[in-house]
């Protein structure tokens, strides 16, 4: 995980070198090293308690690391204070200073030495305008509605131009309407400007729409940083996998040879070379619900399992068929798969619930991950 | 310690492993420095007042007095010396046969020579003469109590002659021109065993005994804690207990047998058990009674709810002095109860025997009564419905659902009214002073011993073991608040009672009959004090036509100060509330606000809570030794430098710092809790801008907190307005004190125009509410566009 901080200081605007952060006997975030690019929105996504918050924190330099440096725009800003770093950060309160009308609000970090009072007017009207607020200015925090609350925080947060913004589960408060229109708000007034973003979120929509990359964290351990259609489409271990998007997960396999793997009676092709780290080895093989298909001719003879539909859930674009294996006797061996079916094809198909079904698992759609020591 | 273990380890490795600590900025610096600050305060205002009413128990003071012979004596006179040290004489006089004669405590002592002195000696002094001067004396046993026969063993007194003709007691020269010079010996709990009536035990036996009582309290806690967690897992089968009991009464027994051997008639032993059976009674009828009251008021359709919620904040107005004078005017010797409403209806006529223990409970039940009831209000609003209908859902009747829902969820709120209640009653001073008769109790002790007998060390032995009981019930309060958890969430449902005609009728009286009660124990002295001469301007209106009189608001004839005292006592109280709500305001930012310094903010904090523990008279003493010494030391290291904080003593400055500290700790909570509904990450946010947090301070926090402030301000005003346990050792005739005077004015007889002075403290307390209701009002009208929702 530490090869972007083999790539020299000055290639990323942010970077974050082997981060460890412990609250007392806790370790919250271990040996963290991430590279940002300047203009780039990355997203943080993890289950709770797994230390997204609290990277972001120390991104800030609102918590102090144990160990580790932040860099930005190649200047170790580790021991400087939040002041001293030009960040705009939006908290997941907003904390908007309820006193202070909308305007005021959006001018309270503007300086006083840089700005006369009618630039300081002029730039929070510009920012208000931004986040379409302009008509709002003179009304107090409590008198706008969540969303809108939301986006005076960012422009309160964008007003003294930072080179680097910071949203800490900006949408997390809002409901789920409100939450779809601001995700293309963010993204746009973020394009706009061109501001570096790092976002923290917990929920994987979020980060998969709105960010160019996405960081995954679990229990304050870097799973995987790459774009959302990498960490879709080739996860680098089972957390992640599992994690982003739905996901089947089959167990006691073992690897054959470089290109197939026994799983119980039958025995998997995989695409050539995939499994040659695991000859031998006990393996866990994932395939996304998308991915399964029907046996529609007899052509296909491989990667076929015998399976019994367990129960159907009508999921209003598609069908989520729940499936049981069976071995080539037709006993149950206890390991489900999650098939998703369009609706035309389930019709067609007449699938009814406790009907064997043969289905095909694609050569080149079967992931492969160590299986772990417990399983 | 891991960290830094790991730390080091990994040093060998990449620079970026190194441990990271943040530069402190400047900002960083100054809240650290300001949280110092208020530390450095405190310990001023508390901590080294305190340390000094402990030296002043534990030492006994020592005069000694030299007195020479003049020339002209020395021709004339026999007279060649006089030493006076610890109680004892030593004298010396050239006798008709040109003889010296030494005296010791006018008894003529055998001298022998040596080296050329003559040396004389009885038990505890030796002395030297030479050349028919005194040259040297020694002291090692004192009499602290000239007409006690007691005597104390202490480390030696050595006075002694120097080559320079100049005297020297132990090895500090006396002052040219002076005579007299007071020396501190340690003299250990003595004054304590005293104050028992325990005599005659040596500093060995002291210390024994006092091993002996600590060890008991040990075991004792140490069985609280098998009977608590039988489980232990030392504690097989109950062995344990019960040989920690054996072992519990065997030590008791020999204790008591120790100490009762020593024992001999005191009248002041009784105090203690005096103020402890005041304190315990009036919690029970105030706890129970708050209970009930706020019970109605929360639970129940009784009538009259607001009415009865204003006449309960009603007693913090007023000294409590006021209770006393209004009980005297009902049940004392002339009271309208007493005399049966002055012989006109003698079949109504009843003594209570009022001066002493009735007298004092009742004016502190009516004293405790408010904060009870308020603590007791909060804790069964605190409640959550939905607990009641799951309950009521579940088959459980009304006893079952009061003993298993609404006594757990007020259980820590009830616990904290007792405690509020014990303390307070237990060191009240105003009440007992008024109405305790004959009935002696730690805090009149306290008074009589520093205001009657000017005996300094005994008031502060005495205040110790008023701290005792005080100081535990504080502690014992934070643990179980500690463990008190919010048994509310946000979802909880607010209580909303149902009609009950028998249970609302019955709580409508009760609330009705201690409201009646309340108002009149505040008003009664009030009227009384329009009466021109109390009792015959009714008995005998023949004689005293004129019934009613302004005349004893007028402070004509009396002690005290009068007007000039009210005024002071605003101007005091005025000044209090300014700065103190500014102090306590801005500590709790601090303190509360400040990332980062955890020890420095823990020691605040723990400086910030310890006023509660401290009855006024106490810090009244406490003051009396710090700000009254002319020298401050630095111990073990014998640097002493002038006082600087003596030039407070007798200003109003010195009034002004006594009650803030007297009042911290309810204002500084208050201060904390407004604090801690602000959102954390105002401060991140000002951070994040590079705003200085001073900026933020003023502009979004002080603002969103105002109303805390405007209610710490008039919590300042009110209680120093009736509060005179702390000022009444430290006014002087040019600050005179209104809270004072009142008590002043009632020994001097002028009951009436005490009670005049009692009324223009409440009614400047409610006018001063009022009008903070009135700022409030108008501060919520103009602030209501951002406090919508």
């Amino acid at each position: 995980m530490d090869r972007n901080s083999d790539n020299g200081n000055n290639d990323y605007f942010l970077e974050v070198r082997n981060i460890t952060k412990m609250f007392g006997q806790f370790t919250a975030l271990s040996n963290i090293s991430i590279g940002i690019e300047q203009g780039e929105f990355v997203s943080i996504l993890g289950p709770s308690g797994c230390g997204k918050t609290t990277l972001l924190r120390v991104i800030a330099g609102l918590e102090e690391q144990n160990t580790g440096s932040v860099w930005i725009e190649g200047r170790d800003v580790s021991r400087e204070p939040v002041a001293s770093r030009k960040l705009g950060i939006v908290f997941q309160s907003y904390a908007l200073f309820p006193n202070i009308n909308i305007i005021g609000n959006v001018q309270y970090g503007l300086n006083r030495r840089q700005f006369t009072a009618a630039q300081q007017e002029q730039r929070s009207m510009e920012m208000l305008e931004l986040v379409g607020l302009e008509d709002q200015a003179s009304k107090y925090p409590a008198q706008l509605s969540g969303g809108q609350q939301q986006r005076v925080a960012l422009a309160r947060a964008l007003a003294p131009s930072p080179s680097l913004l910071l949203l800490d589960e900006p949408l997390s408060a809002l409901d789920a309407k409100v939450r779809v229109f601001l995700r293309s708000e963010i993204r746009r007034i973020q394009e706009t400007l061109g501001v570096t973003t790092v976002m923290v979120t917990h929920d994987q929509e979020e980060a998969l729409t709105m960010a160019d990359r996405v960081v995954v964290l679990e229990d304050g351990k870097l799973m995987q940083f790459a774009t959302p259609k990498a960490l879709y489409g080739s996860p680098e271990n089972a957390f992640v996998a599992g994690f982003i998007g739905g996901m089947n997960f089959l167990t006691d396999s073992i690897g054959h040879d470089p290109q197939s793997i026994f799983f119980g009676q039958y025995k998997l092709q995989t695409e050539p070379g995939r499994a040659a780290d695991f000859q031998g080895r006990p393996v866990t093989i994932a395939i996304r619900p998308e991915d399964i298909r029907l046996i529609r001719d007899s052509s296909i003879d491989i990667n076929v399992l015998k399976t019994k539909v367990d129960h159907i859930e009508f999921r209003g674009s598609l069908y989520t068929i729940h499936l049981q294996i069976l071995n080539k006797g037709g006993g149950a061996i206890g390991q489900f798969l999650e098939m998703d079916l369009q609706v035309e094809a389930m019709e067609s198909m007449e699938i009814s619930s406790q009907m064997e079904l043969p289905i095909h698992l694609p050569p080149e759609r079967l992931i492969l991950f160590k299986a772990k020591k417990a399983s | 310690m891991f960290d830094s273990i790991e730390g080091l380890s990994l040093n060998s490795g990449t620079a970026s492993n190194q441990r990271v600590t943040k530069r402190a900025s400047a900002e960083d610096w100054m809240r650290r420095l300001l949280i110092a600050f208020a530390c450095l305060w405190l310990i001023v205002g508390i901590v080294l007042p305190l340390l000094d009413v402990v030296d002043k128990a534990t030492h006994a003071e020592i005069v000694v007095k030299i007195e020479e012979p003049t020339e002209q004596e020395k021709l004339e006179d026999s007279f060649r010396g006089q030493i006076n040290v610890g109680g004892h004489a030593v004298i010396l006089t050239m006798e008709d046969d040109k003889k010296e004669t030494l005296y010791i405590n006018n008894k003529p002592v055998k001298t022998r020579k040596r080296k050329g002195r003559s040396q004389g000696e009885i038990p505890g002094v030796y002395a030297e003469i030479a050349d028919e001067r005194i040259e040297k004396i020694v002291c090692s046993v004192v009499q602290p109590d000239i007409t006690g026969k007691d005597v104390l063993h202490v480390s030696p007194i050595i006075i002694e002659r120097t080559k320079e003709q100049r005297w020297k007691v132990n090895d500090k020269l006396l002052s040219l021109g002076d005579n007299v010079m007071v020396i501190e010996r340690f003299i250990g709990m003595v004054n304590f065993f005293d104050y028992f009536g325990i005599k005659g035990i040596t500093q060995s036996r002291t210390f024994m005994a006092l091993g002996s009582i600590f060890l008991a309290g040990i075991l004792i806690v140490f069985f609280v804690f098998t009977l608590i967690r039988p489980t232990m897992p030392f504690n097989q089968n109950g062995m344990l207990t019960i040989g920690i009991l054996i072992l519990l009464a065997f030590q008791a027994i020999s204790s008591i047998e120790f100490l009762t051997g020593h024992m001999e008639d005191s009248g002041l032993t009784q105090s203690v058990w005096n103020s402890l059976n005041v304190g315990l009674a009036t919690t029970t009828i105030s706890v129970t009674l708050a209970f009930l009251y706020a019970y109605g008021i929360h639970r129940t359709l009784m009538i009259g709810k607001t009415f009865c919620r204003i006449v309960a904040m009603i007693p913090l107005f007023a000294p409590t002095m006021l209770y006393g004078l209004s009980l005297v005017y009902m049940f004392g010797h002339k009271g309208v109860v007493t005399t049966g409403f002055f012989g006109y209806y003698p079949w109504l006529a009843w003594d209570i025997g009022l001066y002493g223990f009735t007298g004092i409970v009742i004016a502190e039940v009516v004293f405790t009564f408010p904060p009870a009831f308020m603590i007791m209000l909060v804790a069964l609003s605190n409640t959550d419905a939905r607990l009641y209908e799951a309950s009521e859902s579940l088959g459980a009747g009304k006893t079952r659902t009061f003993f298993k829902v609404t006594i757990p969820s007020i259980k820590f709120g009830l616990l904290s009214a007792i405690f509020v209640s014990f303390t307070l009653s237990f060191t009240d001073f105003g009440a007992p002073k008024i109405v305790g008769g004959q009935y002696n109790i730690l805090a009149v002790d306290i008074y009589k011993h520093v205001i009657g007998q000017q005996n300094f060390g005994m008031g502060a032995t005495v205040s110790i073991i008023l701290l005792i009981p005080t100081v535990l019930a504080f502690i014992a309060d934070r643990i179980i608040q500690r463990r008190a958890v919010a048994l509310v969430t946000a979802r909880a449902v607010p209580f909303a009672p149902k009609a009950d005609r028998m249970r609302d009728i019955l709580f409508s009286v009760i609330g009705m009959l201690i409201a009646a009660f309340i108002l009149t124990m505040v008003f009664m002295a009030g009227v009384a004090s329009l009466v021109k001469m109390w009792p015959y301007s009714f008995t005998h209106p023949d004689r005293y036509p004129q019934i009613w009189t302004l005349k004893h608001y007028l402070f004509d004839d009396v002690g005290g100060g009068g007007y000039r005292a009210f005024w002071n006592s605003i101007k005091m109280a005025g000044m209090t509330a300014v700065i103190g709500a500014f102090i306590t305001f801005t500590s709790a930012y601090l303190i509360e606000k400040t990332k980062g310094a955890r020890l420095l903010k823990q020691v605040a904090y723990f400086l910030s809570i310890l006023p509660l523990a401290l009855p006024g008279l106490v810090i009244g003493i406490a003051y009396i030794f710090f700000f009254n010494k002319p020298n401050l030391s630095i111990p073990f290291t014998g640097i002493e430098f002038s006082n600087p904080f003596n030039l407070l003593y007798g200003t109003m400055a010195i009034l002004i710092v006594c009650n803030i500290i007297h009042f911290y700790t309810v204002s500084f909570l208050t201060a904390t809790t407004a604090l801690r509904q602000l959102d954390k990450e105002f401060e991140s946010v000002s951070d994040s801008m590079a705003v200085p947090f001073y900026k933020t301070f003023m502009r979004v926090t002080v603002p969103v907190c105002f109303p805390a402030i405007l209610e710490i301000a008039v919590y300042y005003f009110v209680s120093s307005m009736a509060t005179v346990s702390a000022v009444i050792f430290l006014y002087t005739s040019d600050n005179p004190i209104a809270a004072v005077a009142v008590v002043n004015m009632d020994d001097a007889g002028d009951t009436a125009p005490a009670a005049a002075m009692c009324m223009l403290i409440v009614f400047a307390n409610v006018i001063l509410r009022s009008l903070a209701e009135l700022v409030g009002h108008f501060f919520k009208q103009k602030t209501q566009a951002w406090r919508a929702r």
